[in-house]
């Protein structure tokens, strides 16, 4: 036995293992289906053994994984650009819905009302540039700048596109809450 | 005098909010972007709000856990790479 190949092994299962669940979620966001998911955070998951030697032991190893499994899933998952992209995100940009709902619920607890299918629904209904920064940020807790060099834009841009998505997600949902009856919308 | 600390309008304060609650910010700015929220009851309920929204998307963005199959899946893949190294 190398080893070599063995402490290779102890390390990879020590430090990146313990993120599949990130993986997995941020596979499952960006491919949109399960079976693709588990198969896209297969692929990255052994893509990354592979090059573990590569990965900068000091450096966040959540963004290098995710690294990967962007690379993989735009090479080899990608069909459908246009996956995502019912939301128009422009639309929404300057507006908080606290204004809304300052008068009747300034905490926003109709969100807790919200289920998780919902959330998730509305995460992927935003175009793919802004739901991966939603992702990165809200999911894998990167920083703007382990983002920015995730998805090869300047901060700036990461910055805007995060806080578009945000503002986009939250009026989808609040719309949503305002249908199912979780809160009135106001009349102004 | 004045203050050590810049003031920030409303607006300048707003547009900080998500990097103040992703911890972006400079310490100087920070702690000018928390100042004017002591000073202004109106930023501090729409940040508040943020902030709330912020934690409720990334509670419901975590639910979900990956299949207890795929981790035993991929060390399995692990096992048949590492002996493929070892030849
Ligand atoms: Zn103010």
């Amino acid at each position: 036995m190398d080893p070599g190949a063995d402490e290779k092994r102890r390390a990879f299962e020590k430090e990146a293992v313990p993120h599949l669940d990130t993986v997995y979620r941020v596979a499952l966001r960006l491919a949109g289906d399960q079976t693709q998911a588990e198969d896209l955070a297969q692929d990255t998951m052994l893509k990354a053994y592979g090059a573990w030697h590569q990965y900068q032991r000091g450096t966040n190893v959540r963004a290098w994984l995710l690294t990967i499994l962007r690379h993989t899933f735009i090479n080899q998952y990608r069909r459908d650009k246009q996956r995502g992209n019912t939301v128009d995100v422009t639309e929404y940009e300057k507006f908080t819905v606290f204004h809304e709902v300052q008068e009747v619920d300034p905490e926003g607890r109709f969100f807790d009302q919200i289920v998780d299918e919902e959330v998730l629904r509305a995460i992927d209904s935003l175009p793919e540039e802004f739901r991966e920064c939603l992702v990165l940020s809200d999911m894998a807790d990167l920083s703007y700048a382990e983002i920015a060099e995730v998805v090869n834009v300047p901060v700036g841009t990461v910055k805007s596109r995060l806080f578009r998505a945000r503002q986009a997600l939250q009026r989808e949902l609040y719309e949503y809450a305002v249908e199912a009856g979780y809160i009135k919308r106001s009349v102004r | 005098m004045n203050s050590k600390r810049p003031t920030l309008d409303c607006q300048e304060a707003a547009r900080r909010f998500h990097e103040l609650l992703d911890n972006e910010l400079t310490p100087d700015v920070e702690a000018a972007v928390r100042q004017h929220l002591e000073d202004c009851a109106d930023c501090m309920a729409v940040f508040e709000f943020e902030e709330a929204f912020k934690r409720f998307v990334a509670l419901r963005a975590r639910s979900t856990e990956a299949p207890a199959d795929l981790k035993q899946r991929i060390l399995g893949q692990l096992d048949i790479s590492s002996a493929a190294h070892d030849e």
